[in-house]
């Protein structure tokens, strides 16, 4: 899956906005908005949020796991744990991207926050490669992976499920050539 | 403008008992999108949801069309019109790069269904595969077969194109708890042995395990 | 660059097609289930029973190493942590290659565009050249 797609995916979030202007109520496919009425917070998906910035319409609330104290902890938890800890959303990186690039200057200490959930990102991606290793170490059928979101498993996706097929391949002996079984996403 | 669609949302998916509300049926899309990119073989087609997702779309546009330019509502109808094209094309992508990848066994699996089974191909999907096998076969016979020795000139669609490997591994999302799943070993000394899936929890295992799992939608690959 | 098995098939002078010639096969106007390989390790001559574990336990053995090569080489010349990996673990390191590079380009705000591939821009000059005398 390509990284936009997630994103794409990860802009269906909801957020806070603080409109400047008004509007009526708004019947979406996908469920009601609104009403906007100026200095009100309200909530839309962040594909909205996003727009209504960049046409300078409103300003974007943070998530409230957007500050600098609250990552920090999390930072060391990561740091600390064996296992995989809790993200305080399933798109954070998304999220830090999204927001950051687009609307900076409503998240107090923008650049902090950036390295902060990158060192987090980094942590756990370092996490990720020590279980694959050992998941294809000890040749298991089977791994939980709690806690884990869609982006990070999408950056080792390809390799670790090549890597996969190929073992299987390896241990069944199939005839050479065949391509049967590689990974593909559709 | 007018929103026709509270009204609207009673009509849709008249098979089911229940009724599901317009934003259900974009999330069943959602679903049925990621199940196929990330299922190594084609899965049933959900016809009833992309007709009534199309439906919806066209409903829409058609409101928006009463809609004076420059409307910002309508600007917004517009952009949540092209998210969910872009979800529905792409599920539909997906679905036929499939079936030109695996369309001897597409077919093959088709016709050799049970009356009353669900359908794995829409009727536009099944044309398509269709087309698509002759116009290979012809191709083949005119750029390569026909110049062979005799003996060399046929060719068995079933044995030159490779299956979907069921064995790939997959990533899944349980949606409604599992008990007893069955872990086949990987090596000779290992055993098998079960897992409960929880409802919520992520795991990584072969896609056989789990398949039935993907059709009834108590899991969900991602 | 791995080495080629095959040479390459040129395709076909002016409006001729060859069959067997990749970019033909690629232009043509038919949609065909064209598939292109590298080569997997002939181990068809093994015996199961005896030398292919040790080969999967090479493979288990030198897993990390690959990961670790394919997901930590940032947009470096990777020719040379290639060269020691063979052809099996060369695809493998594309496809953590691949994976890691799609993520630093989203990261980076490097939108995702869509490009003419330099076959069909060959195809256009080829199109002209067939027209002129």
């Amino acid at each position: 899956m390509d990284p936009s797609e997630v994103e794409f995916i990860a802009e269906k979030e909801v957020v806070q906005i603080i409109p400047n202007f008004s509007l009526d109520k708004i019947y979406l496919i996908g469920g009601d908005l609104g009403p906007f009425n100026p200095g009100l917070p309200v909530s839309v998906p962040v594909w909205l949020a996003l727009n209504l910035k960049q046409r300078q319409k409103c300003s974007i609330v943070p998530p409230e796991w957007m500050d600098i104290d609250k990552l920090e902890e999390m930072r060391e938890l990561e740091r600390k744990e064996d296992a995989f800890t809790p993200v305080p959303s399933p798109y954070y990186m998304e999220l830090t991207k999204l927001l950051l690039n687009h609307s900076s200057d409503n998240i107090p200490k923008a650049d902090e926050i950036r390295t902060l959930v990158k060192d987090i990102w980094d942590t756990r991606i370092a996490k990720l490669r020590l279980s694959a290793d050992s998941f294809i170490n000890q040749q298991e059928a089977h791994a939980k992976l709690d806690n884990l979101t869609l982006m990070e498993i999408n950056t080792i996706r390809a390799f670790l499920l090549d890597s996969l097929n190929c073992m299987y391949k390896l241990r069944s002996n199939l005839q050479p050539g065949s391509t049967k079984g590689q990974f593909s996403d559709y | 403008m007018s929103d026709g669609l509270s009204e609207d949302g009673s009509d849709i998916n008249q098979e089911d008992e229940d009724v599901m509300t317009p934003a259900e049926l974009i999330a069943k899309l959602e679903e049925a999108w990621l199940n196929e990119k990330f299922s190594p073989e084609l899965l049933e087609n959900k016809s009833e949801v992309v007709e009534c997702v199309m439906e919806q779309l066209t409903h829409m546009e058609a409101n928006l069309q009463r809609v004076k330019k420059g409307d910002a509502k309508a600007s917004i109808h517009r952009m949540e019109i092209d998210r969910i094209r872009y979800v529905l094309s792409s599920y539909l992508r997906s679905r036929l790069q499939k079936i030109e990848k695996y369309f001897p066994h597409v077919l093959e699996k088709e016709k050799s269904r049970e009356m009353g089974d669900a359908s794995l191909l829409s009727p536009e999907e099944f044309a398509f595969a269709k087309e698509y096998y002759a116009n290979t076969e012809t191709y083949l016979k005119a750029m390569a077969l026909k110049r062979m020795p005799p003996n060399l000139q046929t060719i068995d669609m079933l044995k030159a194109v490779p299956e979907p490997c069921l064995d790939s591994f997959v990533f899944l999302r349980v949606k409604e708890r599992q008990e007893n799943i069955l872990v086949e070993p990987e090596t000779d000394d290992q055993r098998e042995y079960v897992v409960d899936l929880e409802e919520g929890s992520q795991h990584l295992m072969r896609y056989r395990t789990i398949a039935p799992l993907v059709s009834t939608g108590a899991v969900q690959l991602i | 660059m791995e080495s080629q098995s095959y040479l390459p098939v040129p395709p076909g002078v002016g409006m001729e097609e060859n069959f067997l010639s990749l970019d033909d096969i690629l232009l043509s106007h038919e949609r065909l289930p064209t598939r292109t390989e590298c080569t997997f390790p002939r181990l068809g001559f093994l015996e199961k029973s005896t030398d292919s574990p040790d080969i999967l336990e090479t493979f288990i053995g030198r897993f990390r190493r690959t990961m670790d090569s394919s997901q930590n080489a940032y947009n470096e010349d990777t020719s040379a942590l290639v060269e020691k990996l063979d052809s099996l673990e060369k695809a493998l390191f594309k496809s953590g290659q691949s994976g890691l590079n799609g993520f630093q380009s989203w990261e980076k705000g490097q939108a995702s565009q869509l490009t003419a591939s330099s076959l069909v821009l060959n195809y256009r000059k080829r199109k002209i050249n067939d027209v002129q005398p």
